[in-house]
């Protein structure tokens, strides 16, 4: 599955934004402690405020990048 | 000067201010919902209820409001959730819905009496299985959760807070999970069938703290599963969780979404 990295300068912005009318980001850290954001969200983004995530220069995002996820393993 | 007696169903008022509220336009869904009402109404459940999310509508904005009242608790959806006609579908990433209670410090006896650790009932309706590890309700304490099936298996488990659980053999993945905690007696509920049931320390002290986290494990565990009905509501007897189960079967089978 891909999912998005953030840019670390970008992480605090993200955190519990309003990315669409009641949606909001959660950016986890997968297993390398990257943070990241699902499809779902990027592609979901409404709010001008975050606009900036999407931006595209030669078909490829500018202030996210496509990695494969690496969950964190969890244990109850 | 001629008369007119004018009758209003019970599902007139918070069924409009939710149709109102959540845009619903289609007939079908806009008579399920007043059905809906009038039925938990008329089990005497309507009065028990905290939340009620019937997750219909196909948006996340639809999908956010709470049936009981508009006004409270409003539905929020963090991460990726996917939003359609069949509800909502977490990403087993990062998803989860969580009743929005800024401005309080939490779903309790303060701010929502009479809610308590004693008197609590949650429920979620699941459309589809798949093998995963994690609970579909984090109870915002470390230990709270609920988790229908545990990779697949068979069992079902009902968890409070710490130490004890009460589970149970349960061959059904799909279907309305409710699991209610009342004095010394905690139980879970498949189907309006009763699958653990436990007394002591189990499920008498379910979090209803700071957050409930729907489709998700308290931020330690996130479903991929489909979800058609959240509730938050206090106590519920053996019999009252069983015709919970039918109001809402009856809700998803008009909107052709039951399991």
């Amino acid at each position: 599955m891909i999912v998005y990295k953030l840019k670390s300068q970008d992480v605090d912005k993200v955190k519990g934004g309003q990315f669409a009318p009641d949606c909001y980001f959660n950016p986890v850290q997968d297993v390398d402690g990257n943070w990241i954001i699902s499809i779902e969200e990027l592609e979901g983004i409404q709010n001008p405020d975050f606009i900036f995530l999407t931006l595209k220069e030669d078909g490829e995002y500018v202030n996210v990048t496509p990695i494969e996820y690496k969950p964190v393993p969890v244990e109850l | 000067m001629r008369k007119t007696l004018k009758v209003v169903a019970f599902g007139g008022g918070p069924a409009d201010a939710f149709i109102k509220a959540a845009g619903i336009t289609d007939s079908t869904q806009q008579t399920a919902i007043k059905t809906l009402v009038n039925d938990l109404n008329g089990y005497g459940l309507w009065s028990k209820m905290l939340g009620i999310y019937p997750l219909v509508g196909g948006t996340a904005s639809s999908h956010s409001w709470n049936l009981k009242d508009t006004t409270k608790l409003k539905m929020r959806w963090v991460g990726g959730m996917t939003h359609d006609s069949n509800g909502v579908t977490g990403n087993g990433t990062n998803s989860y819905g969580q009743p929005d209670i800024t401005g309080t410090t939490g779903i309790n006896a303060t701010n929502y009496p009479p809610l308590t650790a004693t008197n609590y009932g949650i429920s979620l309706y699941q459309r589809n299985t798949s093998v995963e590890y994690i609970p579909q309700i984090g109870f915002g304490y470390a230990d709270g959760y609920f988790l229908s099936s545990y990779g697949g298996g068979t069992t079902s488990y009902f968890r409070g807070i710490s130490l004890s659980q009460v589970s149970g053999t349960n061959s059904n993945k799909t279907g309305l999970f409710h699991m209610y905690g009342g004095s010394g007696v905690g139980s879970g509920i498949v189907n309006g069938t009763k699958v653990a049931t436990g007394t002591g320390g189990q499920l008498q002290n379910p979090a209803l703290g700071t957050f409930l986290w729907f489709g998700a494990n308290n931020g330690a565990g996130y479903s991929n599963r489909n979800f058609a009905f959240f509730t938050v509501s206090e106590y519920l007897n053996d019999t009252e969780a069983a015709n919970l189960y039918t109001s809402i079967q009856k809700f998803q089978t008009t909107l052709l979404r039951q399991v």
